[in-house]
């Protein structure tokens, strides 16, 4: 027989992308073939995982394997380790998860236990890829921990603001979309809708919230947070009429599942939705019910952030001593917290509060608690803001070269941060404080330097506007030429009234 | 005895266009960025493994960093990557500033002029003080998961990291004369990640703030580019392999009976995909084996 012959009866098997590495699989001795298949359901695999994945195989033969595997063409090589290829590891990881037999279960429990035993610092890279590794894991050994685990890590990415990471995250699990159970499929949409409210997108997460609510089998807990976030994202862009619409759905629901972990978050993020939208007494029976609930839970995070907007809704309502109150109760709640981002904005507040007040000496030590915990937190623009804000508290301390320091650093760090629009308004002020005291030259330089920011925020408005402040300081001081005319024509009417009367008199 | 690595670039073939823009791009000088596209299979990881060969014959300085569903680099993992295969003692004022944001132990210095960000003062540090660091390479502590304090986003971390990151690349560019970045499978970059490389790293190629450097950007598809950055990029978007280039492969594979005949075979059952030609090859090979 040709050998044409038998390529073309060998290549004649082939049908579809995937048939090739199938087709790989049949020319190999049944034993490789099966170990080939096992390499799919890791990553990658160095010679321990390798080794990990076929315990029965003496390990000199299993050495023997792992480099006659590296020589294949779907295999990648990386430095310490090998890979499938994207589609052939798809293909294959997929016909385990239609098989979901007990082998796979079981290999999957090994890898487990070894990412488990995992040496690595923790947050070093080492651990979070151990920690990930052992929760895509877990989701073939057992689906409910695995997906708790996931939410777990999940959150902690999102709390840090490492958005990219819970992206990565998402896509691990959806590896998995072919055997997840119904409920957890919505558990991780619901995380995906999450993501897209963390990156302010906020047409396509309310899309995706509502896509959640509408899975039957969705957990209560989760459809009371869909409701409540469908709100919060209203009320981010200000549209308090469908916010308070979605919060109160999410509080009719706690409170019919008598969800008590839930209920004060929903209670309290319905309070600042009405007080923003100026309905303070409505806002203040919700916040006090908020606070009443998260006591009886001893919620402590819950409390602190409910007197923290009470404060403000008492401020905003003019009574600004017992805004201070609040904002004090509020401290003393997240002091055991150690929350020192949190802290320094209740900090801010106060600072604020006292400012309204005119008690400039109290606000100024507020600010100044609130610039130590923000630099201590790295809040570098928190910091700018609070910057921002000792502006007029200096101003009225008369401590004209303190204020020109704190609108200087103020406007360098909103530069570097390239918040443009924030560093014009600062820049702007550095120029009318510097009106005061300093030279020509360097408040022409603030003032063009803010012009040139407001045109890189793209707010043509206020460049134009400080352009004309900027007008009216260069124009030489001088009175207009009508107010001479008119000086002299006076002049004249009040010497010829002279002259006629001494005229006359004579 | 030839390496892995050694026989796949042998068997290499086809792709002759794109490595001489690829060689045109380094001698020339024009251009910076090389964005390579196409499918699963369509040889990519091959392509960018020939590059790097030739800037290992040129003597260049490069570092390699491939995406996968374990290996997802951001933006702060990219850095670090550059700088270990550059050379870290190029990178120390970035290096300090890393820690800063990544070590508890360590409390941030914020300066009038980020820019220019202050070294933590007095802070202790392989028994010397960044304060009089003078020949002394400060050691990156690798942590991933920023400070415990909730809510800061990434992006504030991110702008005094980039700007810290490309002063000190751009100075070991001017130092060391050309490096090569070589980026692979891409499509698992995550959003945040791809909105870096191309809104800081591109940009600064483009603005003129990174001279002498060198990208290969390397996945499915070329990522929307604003028309500045595409004036400085060359493209190269991998197709189906032709028969006889099919021909050349099954040939330095070892079937020296192989002509036109056979490659027509395989463009029908495989429409030129390299990684499936490759795999059927493997099919027959070990079919031969079991026979003899």
């Amino acid at each position: 027989m040709s050998s044409f012959a038998d390529f073309q009866r060998l290549i004649a098997q082939t049908t579809g992308a995937d048939a090739t590495v199938e087709l790989l699989l049949l020319q190999m001795e049944p034993a490789a073939a099966k170990h080939f298949r096992l390499c799919a359901i890791p990553h990658q695999f160095d010679l321990s995982v390798f080794k990990l994945l076929m315990p029965e195989v003496e390990p000199v033969q299993a050495e023997r394997r792992y480099q006659e595997f590296s020589c294949l063409s779907p295999v990648v090589n990386l430095t310490d380790a090998l890979t499938l290829h994207d589609q052939a590891r798809r293909f294959l990881f997929d016909q385990w998860l239609k098989e979901n037999s007990s082998e796979f279960k079981m290999v999957s429990e090994r890898l487990v236990k070894h990412f488990e035993k995992s040496g690595a610092v923790q947050n070093s890279y080492d651990y979070a890829y151990a920690r990930r590794q052992r929760m895509f894991h877990m989701v073939g050994h057992d689906q409910s921990t695995g997906i708790e685990e996931f939410e777990k890590i999940f959150r902690d990415e999102r709390i840090k603001g490492r958005l990219g990471e819970c992206e990565a995250l998402l896509a691990l699990i959806r590896e998995y979309d072919f055997i997840l159970t119904q409920a957890h499929t919505s558990i991780v949409l619901y995380h995906e809708a999450r993501l897209w409210f963390e990156r302010r997108d906020w047409s396509h997460a309310e899309k995706l919230f509502r896509a959640v609510v509408a899975i039957d089998s969705l957990p209560q807990s989760y459809r009371i947070k869909s409701w409540n976030r469908i709100g919060l994202l209203f009320a981010k862009q200000r549209c308090w009429k469908d916010a308070i619409l979605n919060l109160e759905r999410a509080v009719r629901l706690a409170k019919e599942s008598n969800d008590v972990q839930m209920l004060p978050f929903a209670l309290h993020d319905l309070g600042t939705a009405y007080r923003d939208s100026g309905e303070l007494d409505r806002s203040r029976r919700l916040l006090q019910e908020s606070i009443h609930l998260a006591e009886k839970m001893q919620n402590t995070s819950c409390i602190a952030a409910a007197y923290n907007s009470l404060g403000t809704l008492e401020r905003r309502g003019g009574d600004i001593r017992r805004g201070i109150e609040h904002y004090k109760t509020s401290l003393e709640y997240l002091r055991p917290l150690h929350d020192h981002l949190r802290t320094a904005q209740v900090y801010n507040n106060l600072g604020a509060a006292y400012a309204d007040l005119g008690e400039w000496e109290t606000s100024k030590e507020m600010y100044k608690k609130s610039l130590d915990l923000k630099t201590e937190a790295g809040d570098t623009i928190g910091l700018a803001r609070t910057l921002s804000n000792l502006i007029p508290v200096y101003q009225h301390l008369f401590r004209l070269p303190d204020a020109i320091a704190a609108a200087e650093k103020a406007t360098s760090i909103f530069e570097t941060l390239r918040d443009p629009f924030s560093a014009a308004v600062a820049t702007r002020n550095l120029a009318k404080i510097r009106r005061g005291t300093g030279t020509t030259a360097e408040i022409r330089a603030n003032y063009l330097r803010a012009i040139e920011l407001f045109r890189d925020a793209k707010d043509y408005d206020q460049a134009e506007a400080t352009n004309k402040e900027l007008y009216s300081y260069s124009r030489p001081v001088g009175m207009p030429g009508w107010y001479w005319t008119a000086i002299v024509f006076l002049l004249l009417v009040v010497v010829g009234f002279v002259a006629w009367h001494l005229l006359t008199a004579e | 005895m030839p390496t892995e690595l050694e026989i796949r670039l042998a068997e290499f073939v086809d792709r002759d266009t794109e490595m001489s823009r690829f060689c045109g791009m380094l001698d020339s000088g024009t251009r910076s960025i090389m964005f390579v596209s196409g499918g699963g299979g369509y040889g990519k990881s091959s392509l960018l493994a020939r590059m790097i060969h030739e800037c290992a014959l040129r003597d260049l300085r490069k570092s390699e960093i491939t995406w996968s569903e374990t290996q997802n680099h951001d933006y702060l993992g990219i850095m670090r990557r550059i700088r270990d295969d550059i050379g870290v003692e190029y990178f120390q004022n970035f290096t300090t500033v890393v820690n800063q944001f990544t070590d508890p132990s360590i409390r941030i210095t914020v300066a009038a002029n980020l820019s220019n960000i202050e070294v933590a003062h007095g802070l202790q540090m392989e028994g010397s003080t960044v304060g009089d660091v003078g020949g002394i390479i400060v050691k990156d502590n690798m942590f991933v998961v920023p400070k415990g304090d909730r809510s800061i986003p990434e992006s504030e971390r991110m702008i005094p990291l980039t700007v810290a990151f490309l002063q000190n690349l751009a100075a070991a560019a001017l130092k060391i004369g050309p490096i090569a970045v070589f980026f692979d499978a891409v499509e698992k970059m995550t959003r945040e990640t791809s909105a870096w490389v191309v809104g800081e790293l591109f940009h600064a190629v483009q603005t003129g703030t990174l001279r002498n450097i060198f990208f290969v950007h390397c996945g499915r598809e070329k990522p929307i580019v604003d028309r500045f950055v595409d004036s400085i990029a060359e493209e190269a978007e991998l197709g189906p392999l032709k028969a006889e280039d099919i021909v050349l492969y099954l040939q330095k594979r070892g079937m020296k009976e192989a002509n036109l005949d056979y490659a027509e075979l395989l463009l029908v059952a495989t429409k030129g995909n390299p990684l499936q030609i490759a795999t059927l090859i493997d099919a027959v090979m070990k079919q031969r084996q079991k026979r003899t």
